[in-house]
Parts: C-alpha cells; structure tokens; sequence
C-alpha cells in the first residue's frame, strides 16, 4: 500500500459513513480523485456496511415479536397499586431537584462555552492554516454547477482548486460542495 | 539639541516620502508571474525536472498521481487591468492582474474553462486550479510569483 | 378529512407509564424491542437468552421507571440497561479474559487491504437471498470472532444507523474513539471475509496485532 494511503485509512471509513468533517472531507475527495485503489477502497466499505447491515436484520427479521410485549407483561406482573403513586412522588421529588441543578449547569456550560469558543475556533483556524495565507480565494464562479470544486491550503503558500467532476465514488455524489463560492474575506483556505 | 530634532525631523520627511512613493512604485512596476501548465496522471512515471516539487508537494497532501509531465510555461510581466492567455491544449485560459494593492499583494483573476477565480496573492504565493481531465489523471495550470 | 396520526415521544410514553398508563408501556416496549432484541443478540450471541435479556430489559424499566431522570435520552438509558444484563450473563456463563476488551483502540496495524474485492463480489445492496447460506455462515463467524466492543459498535451503526455523534454518547467514548473503533472492526471483518470472497490478496501487507 502507497504510504499516502496508508495515512487515508481511517479517514475512508468516517467518509464513508458520510462523518468526515468538511476539512477531511476535502482531503479525502482531493486524495480520491488521484487513487483508483482507495476509491476502490471505499466501495468495499459501503459493500461491507450493506452487508452486516442486511445480516443483521435477517437476523432480526427471524425472529417473531408479536408476543414480545405481552410476555413483558406477563413477567412484570400486576400491579401493586401503591407502588407507581410511590414512583411518581420519587420522580417528582428527583425533578424537583435536577431541574435546578440541570438549569445551572446548563447555564454554566453556555457561558463557559460562549468564552470559549471564539478562542477555539481562532485556534483552530489557525492551528489549521499554519501560517499567514499567501493566497487568499476572493471568489469562484464556476462554469458547471455539477462540479464540486475542493479548495486546499497545501502549505508553503500554496493554494490547490481541484474539481470532483465525474459521478463521485459513493459517497461524493451526495456530499455538498466543500466550499461555498464566495468565502468570507480574509478567510484562510 | 537643536541638530538632534532637526535630524529627527528630517528623518521623519524622508520617510514620509519614501512612504508615498513606494505605493507609486509598486504600480509603475509590471507583476511577474510565473504560469506552467501540468499534465498530472497515473499513467506512466516520469516526473519532468521542472515539476519535481509540484510533485512533491502533491504527494505531501495525498494525492497519489505518478506522471507529471510539462506541458507549457511561460514567464508573464502584467500591469493591472492588463491580460495575458495561456494555451492550455484544447481551449486556452486567461489570467489579468486586477490589481496590485499594498504591501506586494495582488489580485489575479483566472479565466479557466471550468472555473473562474479572483483571489489575492503575496509574493511567494503559489495557486494551483485543476483545468481539464486527460486519461487517467488531471490538467493543471499553476500561477507563482 | 383523516388527521395524521402522530406517535407521541418517548419522554410522553415514559410520564404516562408512571401515572400507571400500560398501553404507553407497550407502545415504548414495541418501538424498541427490535433494537433491544439486537443489541442482545450482539453481545451474547444467542438467540434465545438475547430474547431472555431483551424481556428482562423491559421488566427493569418498568420497574425503575423512576429512576429515569430524563437528562439522557430513554433508549440511551434503555441501552445501558440492556448492556449490564448482558456483562452480567456473559460473566455468570463464561470466565472471559478481561483483556479481551482493550487491546485495541490505539492506531494498530488494521488496514483495509484488497480493494475493491469486497464490493466486487458482495456488491453494495445485496439482496437478502445472497445472504443465506455460506455468506451469512461466514458473518455469523466473523462477527461472534471480533472484540464484542467491536460488534456492539458495528451493530449500532450497521443496524440503528446511528451517527457518530450518538454512538459516542451511548458509548460514553469520545468521537475521536468512535472513528477509530468503527474503522479497527471494519478492518477485522474485512480480513475475516477474505476467505469467502477467496482472494489470498487481501492479507497481504497485514500485520497482526
């Protein structure tokens, strides 16, 4: 196996369950369109998935549920009536109390998050970028709205436009178009 | 004392001036520009010289293609609003220098059979489009200053 | 004029279960018997004591309805019932080897190999027909071979279709995890397979781990 597939493998997986983020998801497309093994690659994983996953339903399929919920019943019993009036005052006891605790964590959590978030998306943009961008895309038109264009910041200042023209391998066909036309200004790409 | 601030004053005119011109300078000077065109494939393993660290870079960023052989390039000397074509085997494509604003950097607008950008580029920059499809592989056309 | 008939949720069912209401117990236990049934069956790889657990499942949550906080969603709550019932019969029947859980979710040495093999020969909808006889045989033995955390996370993505985001709640792993653990099953049923579809091929390159 090429070594640049080799650091795609894990990668193929997550895209095809359609879980690659939108960065990898252009990695993945801009490597696939030079490989025909790992387009191959990822044919075998969606054959994989269809199959367990049509196994695993015969499976299921097999068996017969008609009684299922009645033989529940039948193991639970009657009921005793003093015990689900006992459960509901335990249960409205147990929301009485996590109610409060849920609404100030929440409410904790939303202004942790509303701190930190910018500082982890600078981070990250940055972190991604790496450096100062010497190419900054202003805006696309494209000719054919078919294509999907993958948009790479390849480092050392390079810029990559890559289109996924022809009926993508899976999971492509389906993905939206990695990059919008127009990205905002000063946005590193 | 009185020399001293005089200097200083001086100092800081000059580099008014330089200030203003530089901008002026900049305009006066036509922006070269550096276009190849690459013929990028899985067929075959030659790698011409001049493409050996488009190559590389290529593989560095996973893409797997093998072949890559020189088609076309040129050196280009643009003023803004000016245009130069690049023949790209069938069909051609177009590059014009919109503008060439502060600090070195300018704007570039491609005119390629499938797509057309505008986008900025410092000195140093390098932009890469995919142009067409040939067997097995991908034509690209790459603009470095 | 016929109004769409809308199914109430789970949290509706849940609260009318408590005030006593066994008509919502049933609708909550058809919505996920199937689903309890699989889960079952991944873990303990028998029919009849998957549908043992799958019923026992459903007496503990009516009997601890109460204890239900409604802070996780039901069927997360309902699936970690059903993943402790199914430890503790796998602890009463077998004495399995405590490492057999955790050998392998750093990168390892799984790789998907022989592309295109797979879906050359299964193809990517495969009928239910193809799937009986030595293919379903041979899916059965590879998955009872995997790591159970393997099968339980291909059974929930395979089967519930369930997105990563979910898995790495109910699974109380980070996504990262769910990535790599979905790709390290994947791998081994893809080697276990090789035989079937008969390509010597697609070891090659494949290290153990």
């Amino acid at each position: 196996m090429e070594s640049a597939c080799h650091s795609y493998q894990m990668l193929l997986s997550a895209y095809s369950d359609g879980e690659a983020s939108p960065r990898e998801r252009a990695q993945v497309e801009l490597h696939l369109s030079s490989c025909g093994d790992c387009r191959a690659r990822v044919e075998d994983l969606k054959a994989l998935a269809a199959t367990v996953s049509a196994h695993l339903r015969a499976q299921v399929d097999e068996v017969d549920f008609s009684s299922f919920a009645d033989d529940v019943l039948k193991r639970i019993g009657p009921d005793e009536p003093g015990l689900v009036e006992r459960m509901r005052i335990c249960w409205a006891e147990v929301m009485a109390y996590h109610r409060t605790a849920v609404i100030s964590s929440v409410a904790t959590a939303a202004v942790t998050l509303a701190i930190a978030a910018p500082l982890i998306w600078q981070l990250a943009t940055r972190s991604a970028a790496g450096q100062v961008p010497q190419v900054v895309l202003r805006q696309m038109q494209l000719e054919n709205p078919n294509i999907q264009p993958v948009v790479m910041d390849m480092g050392d200042g390079k810029t990559l436009i890559m289109f996924v023209d022809q009926p993508a391998p899976g999971a492509g066909a389906a993905t939206p178009p990695v990059l919008k036309a127009t990205p905002p200004t000063g946005g590193d790409l | 004392m009185r020399t001293k601030r005089m200097n200083v004053r001086s100092l800081a005119a000059l580099l008014g001036i330089v200030a203003l011109l530089l901008p002026a300078a900049a305009l006066a000077q036509p922006t070269r520009l550096e276009v190849v065109v690459a013929a990028v494939s899985n067929d075959g393993t030659q790698v011409d010289a001049a493409l050996a660290s488009l190559a590389q870079s290529f593989k560095r960023n996973g893409l797997a293609y093998t072949s890559y052989k020189l088609k076309h390039s040129a050196n280009l000397s643009l003023s803004p609003g000016k245009s130069a074509s690049i023949p790209l085997g069938e069909g051609e494509a177009k590059v014009t220098l919109v503008k060439a604003g502060e600090g070195g950097t300018v704007t570039l607008k491609l005119d390629a059979p499938n797509n057309a950008p505008t986008f900025d580029m410092t000195p140093g920059g390098e932009f890469i489009q995919q142009v067409g499809t040939i067997p097995d592989g991908k034509l690209f056309l790459i603009i470095r200053r | 004029m016929e109004l769409r008939k809308v199914q109430p949720d789970d949290l509706t069912l849940v609260k009318r279960c408590r005030d006593g209401d066994k008509e919502a117990f049933r609708l909550l236990v058809e919505r996920y018997q199937r689903k309890v049934f699989a889960q079952a069956l991944g873990m303990v790889k028998d029919k009849d004591e998957a549908m043992d657990i799958a019923q026992e499942a459903f007496v503990k949550v009516y009997k601890y309805l109460g204890h239900f906080k409604g802070d996780s969603s039901f069927y997360t709550w309902l699936y970690r019932i059903v993943a402790n019932l199914c430890v503790d019969r796998l602890r009463k029947t077998t004495s399995r080897s405590p490492t057999s859980q955790e050998y392998d979710d750093a990168i390892g040495r799984d790789e998907m190999a022989g592309a295109g093999i797979l879906s050359t020969r299964l193809g990517t909808n495969p009928q239910k027909s193809a799937l009986r006889g030595e293919l379903a045989k041979k899916m059965e033995e590879a998955l009872a071979q995997i790591p159970e955390k393997h099968r339980e996370i291909l059974l929930l993505r395979e089967l519930e279709g369930m997105s990563y985001e979910d898995l790495a709640r109910i699974l109380k792993i980070p996504k990262g995890t769910v990535m790599s653990r979905l790709f390290h099953a994947r791998a081994k049923m893809q080697r276990l397979l090789a035989d079937y579809v008969g390509e010597a091929q697609m070891v090659e390159g494949l290290g153990e781990e």
